[in-house]
């Protein structure tokens, strides 16, 4: 039987005898129940992870009785940083002499960081033998044969040294504001120039796989005679499985980005020092990578937030992250701005200001109740190149398998809907559904002086790529043909409204496909909202807008504190109750006495039509 | 008489410390956790990461604000947040 606290490596080690396939996660609480399997004529038992012999959980006290009625070896499993604390635990089973082993760890990084352990100096003194996790494979008949022992709780000096904790020059460093903030900056700088600026690996290998499915493949899909046929696969399965795996490169370097920052320790040290401004706006300082790296692309920065560990932060982080504009909607700014104001960059670093400034404020908007920042800083290190590229090519087969489908189904239906007309025949775009459901969408552009089908089929296309945008624009217009507020309102609506189908589809994923599917549609509607208030306010309205303003935010701010003083008097009535309860003050009905209750009630029931003479 | 590191209380004429909580202590300040009054599931983190009665922990740094707190606890450095900071009743040593 595996036993140990949790996250020291029993599932892994279960898994490693039995070619099984225990769930591993690197967070307590992985393993929930009594798991059997089979190393060739032994069974290995993995049990939950349990601290002392009256833990409160339910997957203790199982595990507890699971020690308690089954015969057999015990594996103590503790990770070599550990051993110290694992003793009493030890001790405390092996009371009574009991077969056990000690299997130790996480011997790497231990040793990495200047720990040492002398296996048999260790065994004889606590009294058990020792092994490391990895000879545990080979020594299973040994270890099957273990002879009874009683674990010595004593102090390990003179074989166990533990790991230096010292506060490093490095971490003295990166922990300093005025040092760390810089040079992080700096790093998300470099990471973006080498995923996104022209020249650089990620935009080559974009360019190469859209080269590659455009025109090497699309090029053969060309030569097919039949129009249906040929638009199917170029326009519909090729189109849309090369904008979506044109992705792929990008967030793969993105995601390699990540392992690193995280596997090397620097992630959670970005995490402590932003920690005070975010746990401000309702986050903790764990969403700092996920907002950052929106700035480059929504969808991976979306799969990114399942490392936050409370799915309330998460579901806030992903509400903000599409209101914070990723790369692809540059070249639609550009475009929108590039004619109509004589200093373009003002107004696009104006848009980034504002998504970054409505991020902020949807944050404060869902503030709530947020788990505090508990993070335990991992040592700084360089990553293992094995663990990194396994970890990448987890990811991306995760990013493949399950967005692409999603999205490939969602391309093919808008393939549908913009190559055939109503009566099934192959068309223009003009002349085909999508043409005339956007006619009918027509009125939601018309506030901000721009009533055109088009600009709602280049609305619409952004939801596939938000740089279709730019290109529907350039196809049916050529250059922007409104003016400079219906341009901005535009850009607003775009900066605004939901984000890309990959996007939504990695939202699905984290949070499930009926609130993805919900918050796409919200921020849409308040995306035209903002829209119509921003071209309000360029065409003369900010005055009224300015007075209006306080009155709003002032019952809005009032709406808040009086649900949380209801919702604090609430609760004190709460507590209040319940230490009148504990104080005896309060007794609750005994549930078999609510029964003599209801018959009393028939009884006086009875009495009482006998009374009236019934 | 002395702190020794905690807040003073009278009860029933005998003297009793009840320790002092970590958002209390400055950087530099060694502590010696006396009790950990916290839900169950953040006792058990805790106790993972090596806070629990009778652990040694060291402020390393407070951040801005004081919202987050850096210690060192046996052989690792862990951040609290304020709220959990709190929770944690300590002696100052």
């Amino acid at each position: 039987m595996l036993v140990g606290n949790p996250n020291a490596g029993k599932s892994t080690l279960f898994n490693r005898l039995t070619h099984g396939h225990a769930k591993v996660g690197n967070w307590h609480g992985v393993t929930v129940g009594a798991l059997e399997g089979r190393a060739g004529a032994h069974t290995i038992v993995d049990l939950p992870g349990i601290y002392s012999l009256d833990g409160a959980s339910m997957e203790e006290r199982l595990a507890v009785k699971e020690i308690e009625t089954r015969q057999g070896v015990l594996l103590f499993v503790s990770e070599c940083e550990n051993v110290a604390r694992m003793l009493p635990l030890m001790a405390a089973l092996t009371r009574e002499g009991r077969s056990a082993v000690l299997v130790l760890t996480k011997r790497k990084p231990f040793e990495r960081r200047g720990g040492r352990v002398d296996e048999r100096g260790l065994a004889k003194r606590v009294g058990l033998p020792v092994y490391y996790a990895e000879s545990v494979p080979d020594a299973l008949e040994t270890i099957a044969a273990a002879p009874p022992v009683r674990v010595a709780d004593v102090p390990l000096t003179g074989v166990y040294t533990p790991v230096s904790a010292d506060f490093s020059r490095a971490d003295k460093l990166l922990l300093n504001g005025f040092f760390g903030i810089p040079f992080f900056f700096a790093l998300m700088l470099g990471a973006f120039f080498v995923t996104f600026a022209r020249g650089m690996p990620g935009d080559l290998m974009k360019e190469g796989i859209e080269r590659f499915f455009g025109e090497t493949l699309g090029g053969e899909a060309e030569k097919i005679a039949s129009p249906v046929l040929r638009s199917f696969l170029k326009d519909g399965v090729l189109g849309s499985l090369g904008s979506v795996l044109c992705f792929l490169p990008q967030i793969m370097l993105l995601t390699l980005f990540l392992i690193l920052m995280e596997e090397s320790g620097l992630l959670s040290r970005l995490a402590v020092l932003t920690d005070p401004f975010f746990s401000a706006i309702g986050l903790n300082g764990r969403a700092v990578f996920s907002i950052l790296m929106g700035f480059g692309c929504t969808a991976a920065a979306i799969l990114t937030t399942r490392g936050l560990d409370d799915k309330r932060v998460q579901r806030r982080v992903i509400l903000c992250l599409p209101y914070i504009s990723c790369s692809a909607k540059l070249p639609v700014y550009l475009a929108l701005s590039a004619s109509l104001f004589q200093n373009p960059f003002a107004a696009v670093a104006l848009l980034y200001a504002l998504g970054v400034g409505i991020s902020v404020a949807v944050a404060l908007l869902l503030k709530g109740e947020t788990r505090p920042l508990v993070l335990e800083l991992a040592p700084l290190q360089v990553p293992s190149a094995v663990f990194v590229l396994k970890s990448l090519l987890f990811q991306l087969k995760q990013f493949i398998i399950k967005v692409a489908t999603v999205i490939l189904a969602f391309f093919l239906f808008s393939w549908i809907l913009s190559s055939f007309d109503s009566s099934f025949r192959l068309c223009a775009a003009e002349d085909s559904m999508l043409a005339a459901i956007c006619g009918g969408l027509r009125f939601l552009f018309a506030p901000i002086g721009m009533g055109d089908w088009r600009i709602a089929y280049a609305a619409l296309s952004g939801l596939v790529a938000k740089e279709n945008i730019a290109a529907a624009i350039a196809m049916l217009y050529g250059t922007f043909p409104y003016g400079a507020a219906s341009a901005f309102s535009f850009a607003v609506f775009v900066l605004a409204c939901s984000p890309c189908v990959s996007a939504i589809a990695a939202t699905a994923r984290e949070v499930g496909t009926g609130r993805a599917v919900l918050y796409a549609a919200v921020q849409t509607a308040t995306a035209l909202c903002l829209s119509y208030l921003v071209y309000f306010c360029l065409r003369g309205g900010a005055i009224v807008v300015l007075l209006a303003l306080p009155p709003v935010l002032g019952s809005v701010l009032l709406g808040k504190n009086i649900e949380k003083i209801h919702r604090n008097r609430a609760d004190n009535a709460q507590k209040i109750h319940r230490r009148h309860r504990r104080a005896g003050v309060v007794r609750l009905p005994h549930p078999a006495q609510k029964q003599g209750d209801q018959g009393q009630r028939q009884k006086d029931g009875v009495r009482s039509s006998l009374a009236h003479g019934r | 008489m002395a702190t020794h590191g905690g807040k003073r209380h009278i009860l029933y004429g005998r003297r009793i410390f009840s320790g002092m909580n970590i958002t209390e202590l400055k950087r530099g300040d060694c502590a010696v956790v006396l009790k950990v009054e916290l839900p169950n599931e953040m006792c058990k983190r805790l106790f993972s990461l090596r806070v629990y009665t009778g652990a040694k922990i060291e402020v390393l740094k407070v951040s801005l604000f004081k919202k987050t707190y850096l210690l060192r606890a046996g052989t690792s450095k862990i951040a609290l947040g304020r709220e959990i900071a709190k929770g944690v009743r300590v002696w100052r040593t």
